[in-house]
């Protein structure tokens, strides 16, 4: 055996020492037991999962334990607004529109790459969220959601195949349809110009189709429809397909579809709100929830498609989310020319478009 | 008050002993009443802080931030730009109308409605009043929302309401929700209890003896309605009116609720700035022009009425 020099067995130890440096960074921060950590969420099945599938690996590898501030998307990313100088959140899940909104109204803060041990299992698409530089990401993303249609086929005997189809004469005053300000909204005015005749670069002729729409509902989620539902009064829907699988799970009697233009693909994701004091904590938060164990239990809570290439679902599972070789049927948008319209189409949607729909 | 005493002083120079005895116990007697202003100051004191602290100061916020630039109307400079815009925009102007409106007619509507059933409270006697008024008061105790999610579960064409006459075949479905009329049949329900309220107060006040003078004189029920209680009760419509209207254009949560999703109300109109568009600026000057509105049309009730007020 080859003798080890003394200058060799520095480097070794050196390297060694490093190594094990590199891995302790890595590490959860240990924090005071009782340490509250608030995560700022959708409420109901969002929270609930949140809770099930990221709370407990995060309590035990850092001690602390998961508060949350529910509600819609809006409303709570008014609240962190107004809390500018004083957050109450830790962690904000959005849209990754809404993240990228958010740092660059500066109530998140990105976090560095070398503190997400996980981010390489993560898909390509899936990083839409950018840091303002090599080192950091804005935000990391936690599931992939699409936005396609539901309908009722006791009601509909014409098969639906295409957005198009949305403005067929007998579906008037019949539709639930995307709020203006819906997530949503910005794929939906490019898809509407695309099928008049226009772009993503000239959306005019889109805000003239949906203009000619007759939705009778306007909502966020399946729940603002559902009761109409049940009641016949809206017999077609644009919705998120993991709430649509929810409720055919509920029995109710709904078929979906994506349209042979694509489904809206939805990236949704985490990011650290700014001036709280546990970057680190909200660091491991977020490499914990793209980890492979929280997503499969993401997955099986809420149908969200997982966003780590590593997770395999179970067979039944993969049939109600968006993954593998599926996402080919999805249309992915770059949030960052959304946060710079979203203004300005808004409020073209609500003072030329809104008043022609008459809806509720 | 300080002044005063300064000026009595003065008026007693050159007064004759007894005159300035009795100048003594009058001065006596206004310093105990200016000792009970003082008190009286003292105890308006923390409601006036609260309110300065607590209305004031943010009242003073949201008006410099309304006239701030925003990401729709980007400026150099503060200015009255987001007030033109809301005027100008027709979309914006409606809502603005539609909030006077909503407000005059909801207030038209439940004023007579409360006014009746406030005269008949005084005439019921023992449980049956205390059941009456505890009945016509208990939305109040639920609370708008609730009151708002029933109305929800029982308007819709296929509910529980209209749901078995359009199965029967008898109507075609009708559509409440999302109309003015949801908005305005929860407001006056809402409203009600405390028009009620305010006039029963008003009318519970009017002493008997005008009414046994009026019936001695021979006046039959309506002679006493138009001669003594329509009269007398006149500061109390006028109140209610005041309280109505407050209540009805500042509503948030019927037209939220059951209005639709384009027939704003201003309320619901900054709350969408605030919670959806994240327009600060915009939603501060809506909530100025609500206001605005608000002290222009009691200015109006209160020009309305008073001629009709006997001192």
């Amino acid at each position: 055996m080859k003798k080890l020099s003394r200058r060799k067995a520095l480097k070794l130890a050196g390297a060694a020492g490093a190594s094990l440096w590199a891995r302790s960074s890595l590490a959860a921060p240990a924090v005071n037991k009782g340490t509250m950590f608030t995560v700022s969420v959708w409420g109901g099945v969002t929270q609930e999962a949140v809770q099930a599938a990221i709370g407990p690996e995060f309590t035990s590898a850092t001690g602390a334990t998961l508060a949350f501030d529910i509600g819609a998307q809006g409303p709570r990313y008014s609240k962190l607004m107004a809390q500018r100088a004083a957050p109450t959140a830790d962690v904000f899940f959005g849209t990754d529109e809404a993240l990228v909104a958010g740092l660059k109204a500066g109530i998140l803060a990105p976090a560095r790459r070398k503190s997400l041990s996980n981010l390489g299992e993560v898909e390509d698409w899936a990083l839409t969220v950018k840091g303002p530089d090599a080192e950091t990401i804005g935000g990391v993303p936690y599931c992939l959601i699409a936005y396609i249609l539901g309908y009722n086929p006791d009601q509909i005997k014409t098969p639906i195949t295409s957005w198009a189809d949305l403005w067929r004469p007998e579906f008037a005053g019949k539709l639930a349809f995307a709020s203006q300000f819906h997530s949503m909204m910005p794929g939906l005015v490019i898809m509407a110009a695309e099928l008049a005749g226009g772009s993503a670069t000239n959306v005019d002729p889109g805000f003239k189709k949906l203009a000619e729409l007759r939705p009778a509902k306007l909502g966020f989620t399946w729940t603002d429809w559902s009761s109409l539902y049940q009641s016949g009064d809206v017999i077609i829907a644009t919705e998120f397909d993991c709430y649509l699988a929810v409720m055919q799970e509920q029995d109710y009697k709904i078929k979906t579809v994506v349209p042979k233009e694509k489904g809206l693909a939805s990236i949704d994701g985490v990011g650290i709100v700014k001036g709280r004091p546990n970057i680190e904590l909200a660091e491991f938060f977020l490499d914990t929830t793209i980890g492979a164990k929280a997503q499969l239990g993401l997955a099986e809570h809420l149908y969200h498609g997982p966003i780590n290439k590593k997770v395999q679902l179970p067979s039944a599972l993969k049939a109600k989310c968006y993954c593998g070789a599926e996402i080919a049927d999805l249309r992915f948008f770059d949030p960052e020319p959304f946060v710079a319209v979203r203004p300005a189409w808004t409020e073209r949607l609500t003072t030329q478009v809104l008043p022609n729909w008459a809806a509720r | 008050m300080a002044g005063g005493i300064e000026a009595g002083d003065a008026l007693a120079v050159g007064l004759a002993p007894a005159s300035r005895a009795s100048l003594s116990g009058g001065r006596r007697w206004l310093g105990a009443r200016a000792g009970r202003r003082d008190i009286t100051r003292l105890l308006l004191a923390p409601s006036l802080v609260l309110l300065g602290v607590f209305l004031g100061i943010p009242l003073i916020v949201v008006l410099v931030a309304s006239f701030q630039p925003n990401v729709l109307i980007p400026r150099d400079a503060a200015g009255f730009y987001n007030y033109t815009y809301l005027i100008a925009q027709p979309y914006y102007a409606k809502i603005l109308v539609r909030t006077i409106w909503l407000g005059v007619v909801a207030t038209v509507a439940t004023l007579p409605l409360g006014y009746a059933a406030a005269l008949i409270l005084p005439c019921l006697r023992g449980r049956l009043a205390n059941v009456a008024v505890m009945g016509l008061t208990f939305p109040i105790l639920a609370g708008p929302l609730v009151v708002i999610l029933g109305w929800m579960a029982l308007l819709p064409a296929h509910g529980p309401l209209f749901g078995p006459l359009v199965r029967w075949g008898l109507i075609a479905p009708p559509r409440i929700i999302g109309t003015d009329a949801a908005v305005l049949i929860s407001l006056v329900q809402f409203m009600l209890p405390f028009a009620i309220l305010t006039l029963y107060t008003t009318i519970k006040q009017i002493p008997r003896e005008l009414y046994e003078a009026a019936e001695s004189l021979g006046a039959g029920p309506l002679r006493e309605f138009r001669d003594v209680t329509l009269p007398l009760s006149m500061p109390g419509i006028l109140s209610t009116s005041i309280i109505l209207f407050s209540l009805g254009a500042s509503s948030y949560i019927s037209p939220h609720y059951l209005g639709g999703a384009a027939d704003l109300t201003l309320t619901t109109l900054i709350g969408q700035f605030i919670l959806a568009t994240y327009n600060n600026a915009l939603a501060s000057a809506a909530a100025i022009l609500l206001l605005i509105i608000m002290v222009l049309c009691m200015v109006g009730i209160v020009l309305l009425f008073r001629p009709l007020i006997r001192p």
